[in-house]
């Protein structure tokens, strides 16, 4: 993960551990060479407020799914009893069964990867042209995205909404994907990200007769790949949680994505929290699991768009 | 890099020719044609809608109705005199203040430890971030289940240890406060990576020379990283602020704006005027302010920041 391999130095030095190791060296030179009772004090309190961190953050998560493993009737008299005595999976089944649940993850599926590509694609585009174009308007557009990168999004809903509803668009993928799609947030990053790219490079592959279109398939989408993995996994998540927007512009429980399926199921799951925890521990677990998959570009995008101060 | 010393010779012969700070200046069109889906979806989806929001926000606009007549200010007007929408502001900030107060000193911290490397920090780091990754919708839902008076496990661990018993969710006084302490849980980790990355970017031989003019621990902190971690922070807490302001989703499923209004917030009022009641005008004129109020702190942020403001 980033966070342990300063990741900002200039040179990668080679990858000898697997990601997933819990080993940690972070290769810099350790500066804090007082060996003292002071120091190790020190360390055993930083992990002391640590391990009681991590548990606060982790404990809910392991709760809930604990808990969603009772049978319904059991819940309540088993409040104090952590970990079932029987687990079962009757509540995943159940849930399943009595709501469209594989239908509203498809719905989110499409969604986030439909955004997702649509969003590499056009940002790093639009980002190359930003960072690298000779164009008459570019800081026009530069302020655009500026600009629009300011406004929350709740302000354009009504306008958009009725707009989606003038276009036939209500109640369709695509209006629900647009909003994500025109986020200016990717093409601001993609163009920091391609800044930082030498024009000597550019130049290089123009003199061998590179047009504008080959540069930017040939070189920067190549060098491009941490940026692109970060946008990618960013977006998804985004798109994976999304809630206000899908929920104006449906009128068809069919269409919903995940997370509003089960945020509308409060109301009438209010007495069966089993079913209603298995619901939340199924829409958590595709990000949970990315999420550990993938932590160190995780980490990486946070330091690549927030570091950039 | 071998390639760009040899464009340094090509450079050289050709006497500097080289135009250095873009690509291509003869084919314009090419750019446009790169430029322009976006440009396009820009308009489309956020700038026409942008300025649309202003203009019905000047009208009283229902969806259906046959005519939507101009009121002038008069959507403004009512929202300054309506008690309701002062609630939500005030909600709202103070949701904010919570956050600025308790998210950004506990992620700093909690930077600073992650900072000394010590065995572990991968899985510690993992860990505190895990909420970031989950969406709102789950966390609110675990969350109202933790908060339940009678059988949520944060009551029960209180009376363990005897403490006081909270009604939490249900009680107007509390309502506001634990949405605020939820979202502490789930977004401090974002703004832990944050000044970790911070963090990282102080370049060790700063500490290498406060160690050899015998600056304690304490010293190093207050006079290398405190002073070089300020871009950094200036970053995380309008960013804080920022999307602090536009908190809904925790409002919709854990308390629906209740007890008592107590947890009515700008966007959770607007969603109700707009796509409840369907008063769009009405609701247009929320949105504008809401856009004002954030567009206020994003020039502070501005000002604070200088010109190469990163978001």
């Amino acid at each position: 993960m980033t966070l342990g391999t300063n990741e900002t130095e200039p040179e990668p030095k080679p990858e000898s551990e697997p990601d997933h190791k819990l080993e940690f060296d972070d290769g810099r030179p350790n500066i804090e060479q007082e060996r003292s009772w002071y120091d190790t004090l020190a360390k055993g309190v930083a992990h002391v407020i640590l391990i009681a961190a991590s548990a606060i953050m982790t404990i809910p998560f392991i709760w809930a799914f604990l808990t969603s493993l009772k049978p319904e009737n059991k819940i309540f008299t088993t409040i104090k009893q952590i970990i079932p005595a029987n687990p079962t999976f009757a509540n995943y089944v159940n849930v399943w069964l009595q709501n469209p649940l594989d239908r509203w993850v498809l719905n989110s599926l499409v969604l986030a990867v439909g955004v997702v590509f649509f969003t590499l694609v056009l940002d790093t585009l639009a980002g190359y042209a930003l960072a690298k174009g000779d164009f008459r308007g570019k800081s026009i557009v530069y302020t655009l995205v500026i600009g629009t990168l300011v406004i929350p999004p709740q302000v354009v809903l009504v306008p958009l909404y009725l707009e989606m509803n003038a276009v036939n668009w209500s109640n369709t993928y695509w209006a629900i994907m647009v909003l994500y799609i025109a986020n200016p947030f990717g093409t601001f990053m993609m163009r920091q990200f391609f800044l930082g790219i030498p024009d000597s490079l550019i130049e290089a592959a123009r003199m061998d007769g590179c047009s504008i279109f080959q540069i930017y398939t040939r070189i920067m989408l190549p060098l491009a790949k941490p940026a692109l993995a970060s946008l990618g996994v960013f977006t998804f998540i985004f798109v994976w949680g999304a809630f206000l927007w899908p929920l104006v512009i449906l009128n068809d429980s069919a269409m919903y994505p995940l997370q509003v399926g089960i945020g509308l199921l409060t109301g009438r799951y209010s007495s069966q929290w089993g079913q209603l925890l298995a619901a939340v521990i199924l829409a958590a677990l595709p990000v949970i699991s990315a999420y550990l998959l993938a932590q160190r570009t995780f980490m990486e995008g946070i330091a690549l768009t927030g570091g950039k101060g | 890099m071998a390639q760009s010393h040899g464009l340094e010779r090509v450079r050289q012969r050709l006497g500097g020719y080289l135009p250095s700070a873009s690509v291509g200046s003869d084919t314009n069109l090419s750019w446009y044609a790169i430029v322009l889906p976006k440009v396009i979806l820009f308009a489309v989806i956020l700038l026409i809608p942008f300025i649309g929001a202003f203009y019905i926000s000047l009208h009283k606009w229902a969806p259906l109705a046959q005519s939507h007549p101009f009121v002038g200010l008069d959507n403004y007007v009512r929202l300054f005199n309506d008690p309701v929408f002062w609630d939500a502001i005030i909600n709202t900030a103070g949701y904010s203040m919570a956050l600025l107060v308790f998210d950004v000193p506990i992620a700093l911290g909690l930077a600073l430890l992650l900072n000394m490397n010590l065995r572990g920090t991968k899985f510690y780091s993992a860990a505190i971030f895990l909420p970031v990754v989950t969406s709102w919708v789950v966390v609110s839902l675990i969350w109202s289940w933790l908060y339940n008076p009678e059988y949520g496990l944060i009551n029960a661990a209180l009376g363990t240890i005897g403490l006081p018993q909270l009604s939490w969710l249900q009680s107007s006084s509390t309502a506001l406060a634990s949405i605020a302490l939820m979202s502490i849980w789930k977004h401090v980790g974002f703004n832990m990576v944050i000044f970790l990355a911070g963090l990282k970017g102080i370049p060790d031989d700063l500490y290498e020379a406060a160690i050899v003019d015998g600056a304690s621990r304490w010293q190093r902190f207050r006079y290398v990283t405190l002073p070089l971690l300020k871009p950094t922070s200036f970053f995380v807490i309008v960013v804080t602020l920022i999307f602090s302001f536009r908190v809904y989703t925790q409002v919709y499923v854990m308390t629906q704006g209740g007890p008592v209004r107590s947890t009515y917030t700008i966007v959770y009022y607007f969603w109700q005027t707009g796509f409840q009641q369907f008063e769009m005008g009405y609701a247009s004129a929320i949105a504008v302010v809401l856009f004002l109020i954030v567009f206020g702190l994003s020039i502070f942020q501005q000002r604070t920041w200088g010109d190469d403001v990163g978001y």
